[in-house]
């Protein structure tokens, strides 16, 4: 029997992995997927309380708003990705250093 | 005489009354007509000149001081339509101050003594205005020259015709500084600029005497400066205890009302020439009794008053010791030396005893200081005279003698005669004055009679106005000096009533007319010895002197320099040694000092011209230099010649009484001002004719003296006697040394006591300046220090220290945005740690 332990510890497992990519990649694509990761973890978590604590729809619609706004967050990240591409000639986070000190 | 000896005797019963007074409301014209002129031409006259020529200039000029004229003729109409006793025309314009009871109005005043001043200073002002337009035509600054002399005769109305003494005291001063600009007016020449300061200074010494009587007099009529009692109070005198009543008054009327009366006149401290006379000459005020018997540290203080009064007519009219700076002023242009130095400024001593006659009056010892000080005065200057080269000198110190002449006349209570004297003096030392101007002109700014000589050919109408007015001060009785000298001895020799330190000394008058006849001799020796010189024999200009210069590359250049513009002139380092020499009328070496300056200027005139600020008249004097004498323009010629005629018409003033019977007309026209009481002997009648006779004879003596040693040059008895008496002869060229003797009296003392002074403000006072000066400086350093090292220390430590951890800070800003991360994640793991440590 699947219960709701096995939900949160998949949705902790894609939150964790989603953090680690996101501190560790240097590729920018990279990075905007682990986030991707991370929203999905936590849309795990949402679908599974939905489920087995509240019922109703609350949770899953909240997923679908995340769903939504992940695919928002995509383009704009996409979007600065390139303008970075076209700046620096690369998208590796490391260069993008203009602003420091 | 007796006529006069009558009156006097006849006197006694005689009560004077109050000055009857005419007010009217055109006087203030008189002296505005001359300030406007000097207005104009001092605030625009240079734009005027340079835009429509130098006529504009002297039109303004002469056209204001023959308004001035009309107006004096004007007032003198309406006095002589009044009955004698009512002749005072007043016009008071406003009150200038009022404090306690004494009132200070800007008043003018014409009695018959001021009205004739007036007309004597706007007449012959008018005169030497028009004869300033010839002598001074090449002068570039010329409005500089007639806006001063306006202004001069601004002063001067201002003096004769105050009716207060404070606007007397004004145009005194006045005078004084129009005298100082007009000396010193070729400023750019040391020793003439140093001839102005000399004379503002001597006079400066005769104003302090001035001031001092004026307020020793305030003072005995009852003024205080501290509103006490005790002093000088008499206890007899009825109004004494009002007179220092210190009441509040703030406007004329109210310090009228508050002054006392007695029989309805004013009386106490005044400064008013007719209040005072109202209340001296009344008896029944006391204030007569009161003045006589007052002392002060047992001197009368009459005397003292006066004679105080007497030190400011000394500055002002030359007297010894103060005549000094007279010579000296001779450095100006020569009209000026006539209308300031002979005709009008230095006859303001004069005219103040005069008008303070009934004041001298009363101190036989002053009269007696007065008179014997113009007669050592009329010696001593005329002795000067007798050995001068320089014909503006000798007119000088004669007028300094003609000035001591004077003082014997109204020292000895003869004032009408000394103040006629002061008219007929006005004349022909202005004719004087005006012809050795004319001679001067004519012989190219040569001053030096011993270059002159035979001009009585080239110079026609000077020669004769010039001989006419040698005529008139030997005293030949073809013309008016003569009546008035005579007059003034006469009454000399008859007055017994003269004191000294209050002794009675009878003898005195007999002494001062012995002076008297002596300087007369001296006067028409030394006078005809001029005369002589400069227009008999043969003219000296040409030769020696002028040959020193002619090697001199400025005799070559002066035809063609003329001709030449300012720009090759610059070129011209000869020219301009003259130039240089300060567009003087000494210009082509008059003297032989004025000569050496010049050739010292050539050793280094080359390659800089500076001081040359006047080439027109450079070009202009070069062009007429070194030719033969000329007779002077007709502007010139005519002053001359209405000036000698005044000499001549004025003798009708002064018939003597012996003579006629009646008094003289002038004596008869003063009397009124001049109401002074002085008993003179009763001296037989035949014997004024035999002082007559004397005085005739002494200006022969005089005059047959100088035209046997001085005749047209031939003689070499000069020579010899100076050779013979070569010591006595440098004594009395060099003036007796006097300049020396006030160097080593006066001035080495008062430069030693400026050293002094000098050295202890340099030691003791900058010392203690110094010395508080390090003090603070030392507190300063002690608190720069502070500031320095705890104030800014401070201030440097908190900015260190956050300067410091922000170096230390902007590391953790690497720009890497996993770097960033780390902190979020850090921090979030730290929320969650004490989320759970707290719970």
């Amino acid at each position: 029997m699947i219960s709701l332990n096995h939900f949160l510890v998949v949705g902790a497992l894609l939150f964790t992995l989603g953090l680690v990519t996101v501190a560790t990649r240097r590729n920018a694509v990279g990075i905007l997927m682990g986030v991707e990761l991370i929203l999905n973890g936590a849309n795990v978590n949402l679908v599974a309380f939905n489920h087995y604590v509240t019922g109703g729809v609350t949770g899953q619609v909240f997923a679908l708003f995340v769903i939504v706004l992940a695919t928002a967050e995509a383009a704009v990240g996409l979007a600065i990705v390139l303008s970075i591409f076209q700046t620096f000639k690369t998208i590796d986070v490391r260069h993008a250093d203009l602003m420091r000190e | 005489m007796e006529h006069a000896n009558l009156q006097v005797v006849g006197h006694a019963a005689e009560e004077l009354g109050r000055l009857a007074v005419h007010h009217v409301s055109y006087l203030w014209l008189i002296p505005l007509f001359p300030l406007v002129g000097a207005a104009i031409n001092a605030l625009v006259g240079w734009k005027l000149q340079r835009m429509f020529g130098k006529k504009i200039v002297h039109r303004i000029a002469v056209t204001a001081m023959l308004a001035a004229f009309a107006v004096a003729l004007r007032a003198f109409w309406q006095l002589l339509h009044l009955p004698a006793d009512e002749r005072f025309l007043q016009d008071t314009l406003w009150n200038m101050l009022t404090a306690g009871r004494v009132t200070v109005d800007l008043a003018f005043a014409l009695d018959p003594l001021s009205m004739m001043m007036v007309l004597v200073v706007t007449g012959i002002g008018t005169l030497i205005h028009v004869f300033s337009i010839g002598y001074m035509a090449d002068e570039p600054a010329y409005w500089r020259f007639f806006s001063y002399l306006n202004l001069f005769i601004f002063a001067m109305l201002l003096l004769v015709m105050g009716d207060n003494f404070a606007v007397m005291f004004f145009g005194w001063e006045g005078v004084g500084l129009a005298s100082y600009l007009l000396i010193a007016f070729w400023y750019t020449d040391p020793e003439k600029a140093k001839a102005g300061m000399k004379a503002f200074v001597a006079n400066r010494f005769g104003d302090f005497g001035f001031i001092a009587g004026l307020l020793l007099l305030f003072w005995a009529l009852g003024g205080a400066w501290t509103p006490r009692d005790g002093i000088l109070r008499n206890t007899d005198y009825q109004p004494a205890a009002e007179l220092n009543a210190v009441a509040p008054a703030a406007t004329a009327a109210e310090a009228d009302a508050l002054a006392p009366r007695v029989d309805g006149v004013k009386v106490g401290p005044t400064l008013n020439f007719r209040e005072l006379r109202d209340q001296v000459v009344i008896e029944a005020t006391g204030v007569k009794e009161r003045l006589v018997h007052t002392h002060i540290w047992g001197v009368s203080i009459l005397a003292l008053i006066g004679i105080l009064l007497f030190v400011g007519a000394m500055g002002k009219s030359a007297q010894l010791p103060l005549y000094v700076w007279l010579p000296d002023a001779m450095a100006g242009p020569t009209p000026v030396s006539a209308l300031i130095h002979a005709a009008t400024m230095v006859t303001a001593g004069v005219y103040m005893v005069a008008r303070l006659n009934f004041l001298f009056a009363l101190s036989p010892s002053a009269m007696g200081w007065v008179a014997l000080i113009g007669a050592a005065t009329a010696i001593f200057a005329a002795s000067i005279g007798f050995f001068q080269y320089d014909i503006k000198k000798v007119l000088a110190y004669s007028t300094v003698s003609q000035l001591g002449f004077m003082f014997i006349g109204v020292g000895v209570g003869a004032y009408w005669a000394g103040t006629y004297h002061l008219l007929t003096h006005a004349f022909f030392k202005a004719t004087l004055f005006l012809g050795s101007g004319s001679v001067i002109l004519g012989c190219h700014h040569e001053q030096d009679m011993r270059k002159m000589g035979g001009l009585k050919k080239y110079m026609p109408i000077t020669r004769w106005t010039y001989l006419f007015a040698c005529i008139a001060i030997a005293g030949f009785p073809i013309a008016n000096g003569f009546y008035s000298k005579d007059e003034i001895l006469w009454k000399a020799f008859t007055s017994r009533h003269l004191e000294l330190f209050g002794v009675p000394t009878p003898w005195l008058g007999p002494l001062i007319y012995a002076i008297g006849i002596i300087a007369a001799t001296g006067t028409a020796f030394y006078m005809y010895r001029s005369y002589y010189m400069t227009f008999t024999g043969e003219y000296r200009g040409n030769s020696g002197h002028h040959d020193e210069h002619n090697v001199d590359p400025h005799a070559a250049v002066a035809a063609k320099a003329s001709a030449l513009s300012h720009a090759v002139h610059a070129d011209d380092g000869a020219a301009h040694a003259f130039g240089s020499d300060a567009h003087a009328p000494s210009h082509g070496a008059v003297s032989l000092r004025a000569a050496d300056h010049a050739h010292a200027v050539h050793a280094t005139a080359h390659g800089h011209d500076a001081g040359h600020s006047a080439p027109a008249h450079d070009a202009a004097g070069h062009g007429h230099h070194g030719g033969t004498p000329h007779e002077s323009p007709w502007t010139m010629t005519l002053v001359l010649a209405l000036l000698a005629a005044g000499s001549f018409f004025t003798l009708f003033l002064g018939i003597p009484a012996a003579w006629t019977h009646t008094a003289p007309l002038l004596e008869h026209w003063l009397e009124p001002t001049l109401l002074a009481e002085v008993p003179f002997a009763n001296v037989e009648h035949v014997w004024e004719y035999v002082f007559q006779g004397t005085g005739v004879l002494a200006a022969v003596v005089g005059w047959l003296g100088a035209r046997a040693l001085y005749k047209d040059g031939i003689s070499d008895v000069p020579a010899r006697l100076k050779a013979r008496f070569e010591a006595a002869w440098t004594v009395v060229y060099n003036k007796y040394y006097v300049d020396e003797l006030y160097a080593l009296v006066v001035l080495r003392p008062s430069v030693a006591l400026a050293r002094a002074l000098s050295r202890f403000d340099g030691t003791v006072i900058d010392g203690l300046v110094n010395f508080v000066g390090a003090i603070g400086r030392t507190l300063g350093r002690l608190d720069a220090a502070i500031d320095k090292y705890l104030v800014d220390g401070l201030v440097n430590a908190v900015a260190q220290a956050t300067w410091g951890i922000g170096r230390q800070m902007r590391h953790v800003q690497t720009g890497r945005i996993q770097t960033y991360l780390y902190g979020a994640l850090g921090g979030a793991l730290v929320v969650v740690l004490l989320n759970f440590l707290i719970s």
